[in-house]
C-alpha cells in the first residue's frame, strides 16, 4: 500500500497532524498540475475554445 | 499573465495569513490543527517521503482518468447519437454517480484488493460520469436545428453558418450531422467534463 492518502491515513493515527496537512496540501498540488495539465492541452489542442474558461 | 495570477496568490496569502494568526492567538493544538508553517516545516523535513508517495498517486490519478476518457467518449458518442442507447444507458450512468464512493470504497476492495487496481477504480467512477454527460451534450449540439447554436466552444468551420446563405447552411449542418462524433466541435466540452 502506498500513495499520498496511504501516508496522509498513516500520519493521522500517528497524530502527526502537521504531515498528514501536508500531504493534503501536496494533493492539491497535484490537482492544481493535473488541471492545469488538461486546460493546457484543450488551448493546444483547441484553441477556438475559450481560453479563459478552463 | 501576473496580473492575473494577483488575485488568486491574495487569495491563498489571506487564508494562510488568517489561519497562522488564529493558530497562535488561540494556541490551538499541533494536533488540532497544525499552522501553516507547521505544515510548510513538516513538508521540508518530510519531503522526501512525501515525493515518494506523491508519485503512485500521481499514476493512479492520470490511469483512472485515461481509463475514463477511453470508455467514456466512446459511450458518450453512441449516448449522444441513439435514443434508445440514451434512454437505456441513462439511469445506470445517473446511478453510478449518485452512489456515495465512500460507501462503494469496501466493495471496491474486496473486489480489487489493496494495490493500485481499487484506486483505479474509484478514480475511473470519479472521473466517468462528468465526461460522458459533457461530451453527449458536446456531441449532440449541433442536432438542435440548423442553427447551431453560437456557443463558446464552437468551430471556426461552423461559425460561419450564422452568416452564410441557408443553403450552405443546410449543407454544412449534414455535414456536422453525418459525423457521430461532431468532431471537432464536441472536443471542447469534453475538456471542460475533464476539468476536476
Amino acid at each position: 500500500v502506498s500513495g499520498l492518502g496511504n501516508l496522509l491515513l498513516t500520519a493521522n493515527s500517528q497524530l502527526d497532524s502537521a504531515l498528514a496537512w501536508a500531504a493534503l496540501v501536496w494533493l492539491s498540488f497535484l490537482g492544481i498540475l493535473l488541471f492545469a495539465a488538461v486546460a493546457l492541452a484543450q488551448r493546444l489542442l483547441m484553441p477556438w475554445a475559450a481560453a479563459g474558461h478552463a | 499573465m501576473l496580473g492575473r495570477a494577483i488575485y488568486p496568490l491574495t487569495g491563498v496569502g489571506v487564508m494562510l495569513l488568517l489561519w497562522q494568526a488564529y493558530t497562535k492567538l488561540f494556541a490551538v493544538s499541533r494536533i488540532v490543527l497544525p499552522s501553516p508553517a507547521d505544515i510548510l516545516l513538516a513538508s521540508i523535513a518530510r519531503y522526501d517521503i512525501l515525493l515518494r508517495e506523491t508519485w503512485p498517486t500521481f499514476l493512479e490519478s492520470v490511469y483512472g482518468f485515461a481509463l475514463a476518457v477511453a470508455i467514456g467518449i466512446p459511450l458518450a458518442v453512441c449516448v449522444a447519437n441513439s435514443r434508445v442507447l440514451n434512454l437505456t444507458l441513462y439511469p445506470i450512468l445517473v446511478a453510478t454517480q449518485s452512489v456515495p464512493k465512500v460507501a462503494i470504497a469496501p466493495i471496491i476492495l474486496v473486489w480489487f484488493g489493496l494495490g493500485i487496481e481499487s484506486k483505479l477504480a474509484i478514480a475511473f467512477l470519479v472521473a466517468f460520469f462528468p465526461i460522458v454527460v459533457d461530451t453527449a451534450r458536446g456531441c449532440s449540439r449541433p442536432r438542435r436545428g440548423c442553427s447551431i447554436s453560437p456557443v463558446r466552444s464552437e468551430h471556426p468551420r461552423f461559425r460561419c453558418l450564422r452568416r452564410c446563405s441557408s443553403r450552405q447552411r443546410f449543407r454544412s449542418y449534414f455535414r456536422a450531422r453525418r459525423s457521430p462524433l461532431r468532431w471537432p466541435s464536441s472536443a471542447p466540452s469534453s475538456a471542460s467534463s475533464s476539468d476536476p
